[in-house]
């Protein structure tokens, strides 16, 4: 184990106890135990002394354990309540009722609601005379208010493992599904060259068309998996440029940039866009997957050209031309048939879910059901689906349920005080913070860890709904725009391991992008996005 | 029996009995009928026939003839004067065994049974007479039979002894020609080794001068800009033999362990300069600054390996040259004068040719000085290889773990002869073997895909030798290796 | 991460040194390791496995003392530590018995006539251990840079590794 992976772990566990050691005003008792697992999830996401999306899967488990209804912790707790006595003026209650000028009212439910209470006299003898507005008779007040369920009603415990099926992981899984089979019948490869194939034989012109490819087949499948197939139609390429033409490098670099623009185009383009999506979602606003394509996708089509120039010109071509050979071979087989159909129905009905209606995550399934029932895919393709970055998202999605239920996320908004703040300002910086982490970290984690602090800001009134939705959807996409180091992203460790572009070269072009990007992507928050978000409040 | 009882003593003369029979004829009138004469070539029986009667010759020539398949005649007896004809066929009631033609006109007593039984009875004479003559028939037949027996024993004796005449004789020819068709190959491979041999001299030539003055230059250009301990990395280069390659890996894993930031194959070419190299470069070695290190022990390096390279290029070069020098002088021109040689010429010549043969085999050589030999060195050459490849066979075929198979060649000689001896630890041969081992075609070998039929048997070597006056003899035992001692006649002047 | 050798077998000297100053592009990710003998080299695959690291590539040459190389590389190929390595034969007669031999027997991948070229012998070896990682490695991209990459983006593509993260 590297000494990185040996801090990790150690923090990872003190995170977990210090909450529970420690007391916090304001927060809940179940707040500190969520607390516990967010600053240990965060630590192992972070320096990974467990593979992520182990953690994923740990996080889920930990909530479902200390914070379920099911769960050893609050299984056999039981709420004490009592009716408040009239007093001639307020309400006697327990001595232990009252606690920082509170008391909690207990509803049939057994749901708890704090109500202010001003102290009239006491403690006598084990009680309290308290004066609140809410109070009435009859009013049942919890006998503890220190007791664990107080301000926190237990969810049960399917609702941490429904974050497995949430419907934007079903959404994801369609999308990874489809991707893993077009892959099977090189479908991507063949649509990649169709793609390359208007862009001639100029090397700046190629690099372009690397971009527009790459971007394009990465909007429908995994930004890495897209990365891998077109190194393997650019390397060729590349390797015939002598070392002397810088170009060979713009070429190289614009697969890797190319695929991470690309991820942003739809939501099952990358997972940070399923983890903004289904916070929202959880938030109760749904985001269509044709309004996702019309806010994002001319941002990917605007970067792919910066990056393009971005690239010819810090790595510019000295004349000479290529012979590209483009290899079209459709694979005409039924089934690949079948997929050519499936593939374009799916992608279709997503794109205008806002006209018919049919939930994109509906339509995803549906292509699941058609692809295996066809036999398009058999039972090795969905092996083959990439089971960790479903885990990893709903890791993501059952803290975020958790933060809620806790009351975590308030309190924790509640610490800093953003009155003062502009509410772009807020967001920018979510953003800038989430693209600055997304380039040491995995891009989902950022998201997972960033996309819930903007909803707590949402759901605590700091941001309004519509401040809420676009620092989402801003904080999803900044993390798919860190791609400055190897480490960024996959894509980026891929393109290289070739060999054939170094660190440097990645960086200073890397760090370009995501500048840009942010300041773009910005820009286009303010001035494009409120369009198809007001039409959703 | 009484009266007749046939005297077996004394036969009569079986024209004695057809003058008696004669004279029974003038006498019988009733038989005069019984008297058929015959012209030239008539058939008087033919075979299968059923035969009836009991003929006797009172004149002229009669054949037996048979048909084979293909209705080719072949006479099987013939019959004369006295003779008496169709007896078995008569006796028996059998058909006729052979078809019977006249040679000559033929006068014929012909009987049936009915008159045989009369004669037999009214002439008692003739009865002694007819019994006298198939006696004297049968007799004949016999006699015959154990001539004819005897003609064929001797036949096949004389056929028996050409055939094997015929076999050694082709043999001989076989043996003849395959050494002919050998000597042809052998000829043809000389002519082309010779012409090869000249074509990569000229390069040898180049590349061995050259890489010589390569190195003088070199050596030259780095007094003046290398500095001291490029120089002596150079030098160590030019020097470097085959060295420990286990004592190089030992240094190499130091290396990595003291060193885990540099590349493995530089480290490799500074373990390759051994202790005294690693100490020249020990001062960039433990520099801090690893980038500038790697760089001057980059170019350190290269010092080195130019002087290894190098040496390498000499080395090979020199063994291109004396391989060349041994091919040209193994595959002299065959069907050329005798020459004055000195046989140990030709066992170097030979081992360099055969030594990716002999990379398995120790080879040690004890070869004093010898008369030389007047002799026909190509063919001479074909004896050293063919004993040292069935050396190698032997041992290789039955290689024992743990035991080197080894060849040991020496020679000899006094006043009048010289010797070479090639003696392998390989399993020797049992005195069965060793009977056979000279013979034309005896083989106790399986053909090799390495052996590409340089040598065609010990038979041929016997040959050449004998051809040169000179002797092969061997000793061995089963499990004590073999001994071939060649002893050819010390050349008079 | 465990390394993964190249082994080369050749009992001259001279052309051992040739051989392995022709693979050093490749020693950066695939350390060499040398023998002049094919005990060395059976050494050298125990010292290899005992360091939990693995041959990926055997080139070994034809006519050696002691033992042939594909009586060598018959041996290894039923060695579990060296099966799966790839088997290139420098070969200076390239009989076909042996090779047929060398072939069914050795599982040998490629065989080389001396002399060869540097190009001839780094192409050869490039897809071998291309061959050698696809096969064997879960992890393919630290050997991009080295061996084939553009096989190897074709490789992680097609095992569906490229998921994002």
């Amino acid at each position: 184990m590297k000494t990185r992976q040996a801090i990790g772990l150690l923090l990872g566990i003190l995170g977990l106890t210090i909450p529970l050691i420690l007391r916090f005003d304001g927060l809940t008792y179940a707040g500190h135990i969520c607390l516990g697992i967010l600053l240990m999830g965060a630590m192992f996401w972070i320096l990974e002394p467990i593979p992520i999306y182990s953690t994923s899967v740990l996080v889920i488990l930990m909530c479902v354990l200390l914070l379920s209804a099911q769960g050893p912790v609050f299984m056999d707790a039981k709420l004490a309540d009592i009716v408040v006595e009239k007093a001639d003026q307020g309400w006697w209650v327990p001595e232990k009722a009252f606690k920082e000028g509170k008391v909690f009212l207990v509803n049939a439910k057994g749901e708890t609601e704090p109500a202010e209470a001003k102290v009239l006299e006491g403690p006598v003898s084990g009680r309290m005379r308290v004066e609140s507005a809410k109070l009435v008779a009859g009013s049942k007040v919890a006998s503890d208010a220190s007791h664990k369920l107080v301000g926190y009603k237990p969810n049960n415990f399917s609702d941490y493992f429904n974050s497995l099926a949430n419907t934007v992981i079903i959404l994801f899984l369609g999308g990874l599904l489809l991707a893993d089979v077009a892959t099977k019948y090189r479908l991507d490869a063949n649509i990649s060259q169709i793609l390359l194939k208007p862009f001639g034989s100029n090397p700046s012109m190629i690099t372009l068309g690397m971009l527009t490819a790459t971007a394009t087949v990465s909007a429908f499948m995994s930004n890495t998996a897209a990365t891998a197939m077109m190194m393997a139609v650019a390397i060729p390429v590349a390797a015939r440029i002598p070392e002397s033409n810088k170009i060979k490098k713009a070429l190289i670099l614009a697969i890797p940039f190319g695929a991470n623009i690309g991820g942003i185009a739809t939501p099952v383009g990358t997972p940070p866009n399923a983890v903004a999506l289904a916070a929202l979602a959880k938030a109760g606003i749904k985001i269509p997957f044709g309004t996702w394509v019309a806010m994002a996708a001319p941002i990917a089509l605007i970067m792919v050209l910066i990056t393009w120039q971005i690239l010819i010109r810090l790595f510019p071509a000295n004349g000479e031309k290529f012979e590209f050979k483009v290899e079209r071979k459709f694979d005409k087989s039924p089934k690949a048939i079948i997929l050519y159909i499936i593939g374009a129905i799916t992608v279709v009905m997503w794109v205008t879910e806002a006209l018919h209606g049919i939930s994109s995550t509906i339509v995803a399934f549906f292509a699941v059901v058609a692809l295996t029932t066809t036999g398009v895919a058999d039972e090795r393709d969905i092996r083959r689906v990439p089971w960790d970055v479903l885990w990893l998202v709903s890791g993501g999605i059952a803290i975020d349920v958790a933060m809620k239920a806790t009351g975590l996320g308030g309190w924790m908004v509640g610490l800093i005080g953003w009155g003062g703040m502009d509410h772009l300002m807020i967001i920018f910086i979510f953003g800038f913070i989430a693209l600055f982490m997304s380039e040491f970290l995995s891009n989902t984690v950022c998201a997972t860890l960033i996309v819930p602090l903007v909803l707590m800001l949402g759901a605590s009134k700091v941001l309004g709904n519509q401040d809420m939705a676009l620092g989402a959807i801003f904080v999803g996409i900044m993390a798919s725009f860190a791609m400055a180091f190897p480490i960024s992203t996959p894509p980026n460790a891929i393109a290289t391991s070739s060999g054939m572009i170094n660190t440097k070269d990645m960086a200073k072009s890397g760090i370009l992008v995501g500048a840009i990007g942010i300041t773009i992507t910005f820009l286009a928050l303010i001035f494009y996005w409120p369009l198809f978000i007001k039409g959703l409040m | 029996m009484g009266d007749n009882t046939i005297r077996l003593k004394k036969i009569k003369d079986a024209a004695e009995i057809v003058r008696s029979l004669r004279e029974i004829l003038i006498e019988e009138e009733a038989l005069a009928g019984a008297v058929k004469n015959y012209g030239n070539d008539e058939i008087i029986l033919t075979e299968g026939k059923l035969n009836e009667n009991l003929s006797i010759i009172l004149d002229g020539k009669i054949r037996l003839v048979k048909f084979d398949e293909n209705d080719v005649c072949t006479e099987v007896d013939s019959l004369e004067k006295g003779d008496l004809m169709g007896v078995v066929s008569f006796f028996s009631g059998e058909p006729a065994f052979a078809t019977v033609q006249t040679a000559t006109p033929v006068s014929l007593l012909t009987l049936d049974r009915e008159q045989f039984d009369r004669l037999a009875e009214e002439h008692p004479k003739l009865r002694r007479l007819l019994d006298e003559l198939i006696i004297v028939n049968m007799v004949n037949r016999y006699r015959r039979g154990v001539r004819m027996r005897m003609e064929i024993e001797t036949l096949s004796r004389d056929l028996e002894s050409e055939r094997n005449t015929l076999k050694d004789t082709l043999a001989k020819l076989e043996n003849t020609h395959n050494r002919l068709v050998h000597q042809e190959k052998m000829a043809t491979l000389g002519q082309l080794v010779a012409g090869i041999a000249h074509e990569i001299n000229n390069p040898v030539s180049a590349l061995s001068r050259g890489v010589d003055n390569l190195t003088e230059q070199l050596k030259t250009l780095l007094s003046e800009y290398a500095d001291e301990t490029e120089k002596s990395l150079f030098a160590f280069g030019l020097e470097s033999g085959a060295t420990d390659s286990d004592a190089e890996k030992v240094l190499l894993d130091e290396l990595e362990k003291a060193y885990p930031d540099m590349e493995r194959s530089l480290l490799r070419v500074i373990a390759r300069t051994g202790a005294k190299g690693i100490k020249l470069l020990e001062k960039p070695l433990k520099a801090h600054k690893k980038s500038e290190a790697m760089a001057v022990l980059r170019k350190s390096a290269m010092f080195f390996e130019a002087g290894l390279f190098i040496k390498n290029v000499k080395v090979s070069a020199e063994r291109i040259g004396n391989l060349v020098k041994g091919l040209k002088s193994y595959s002299r021109q065959y069907h050329t004068e005798s020459e004055l040689a000195d046989l140990r010429d030709g066992i170097k010549d030979t081992l360099s040719i055969l030594s990716n043969r002999l990379k398995k085999v120790a080879v040690r050589l004890n070869l004093p000085a010898l008369p030389k030999v007047r002799c026909q060195v190509a063919e001479m050459n074909q004896v050293w290889t063919n004993l040292i490849i069935n050396a190698c066979d032997a041992m290789e075929d039955s290689a024992v773990p743990g035991r080197q198979p080894t060849l040991d060649i020496s020679c000899g000689g006094s006043d009048d002869k010289a010797w070479v001896k090639i003696a392998d630890n390989g399993p020797g041969m049992d005195e069965d073997t060793r009977k056979k081992i000279f013979d034309p075609n005896f083989t106790t070998k399986r053909m090799k895909g390495t052996n590409f039929g340089l040598g065609l048997g010990l038979s041929i070597s016997v040959e050449i030798i004998q051809k040169h006056g000179g002797r092969i003899g061997l000793e061995t035992e089963p499990g004590k290796g073999a001994r071939f001692t060649v002893t050819l006649p010390a050349a008079k002047d | 991460m465990n390394r993964i050798f190249i082994l080369c077998v050749e009992d001259e000297p001279e052309v051992l040194d040739a051989i392995v100053k022709d693979l050093a592009e490749f020693e950066k990710v695939f350390p060499v390791e040398s023998a002049r003998s094919s005990d060395e080299a059976r050494r050298m695959v125990k010292k290899i496995a005992a360091a939990k690291d693995k041959v990926g590539l055997i080139i070994c040459d034809h006519i050696m003392p002691d033992e042939n190389g594909v009586e060598l590389l018959t041996d290894l190929q039923t060695r579990p530590e060296t099966a799966q390595a790839r088997k290139v034969l420098l070969t200076g007669q390239a009989g076909l018995d042996a090779t047929i031999k060398a072939i069914n027997e050795a599982g040998l991948n490629h065989y080389i006539a001396k002399p060869w070229k540097k190009e001839e012998l780094a192409a050869v070896v490039k897809k071998e251990l291309t061959q050698y990682v696809i096969m064997n490695e879960r992890n393919l991209m630290p050997y991009m840079g080295v061996v084939d990459a553009a096989k190897i983006a074709e490789a992680i593509h097609i095992r569906g590794y490229g998921a994002d993260r």
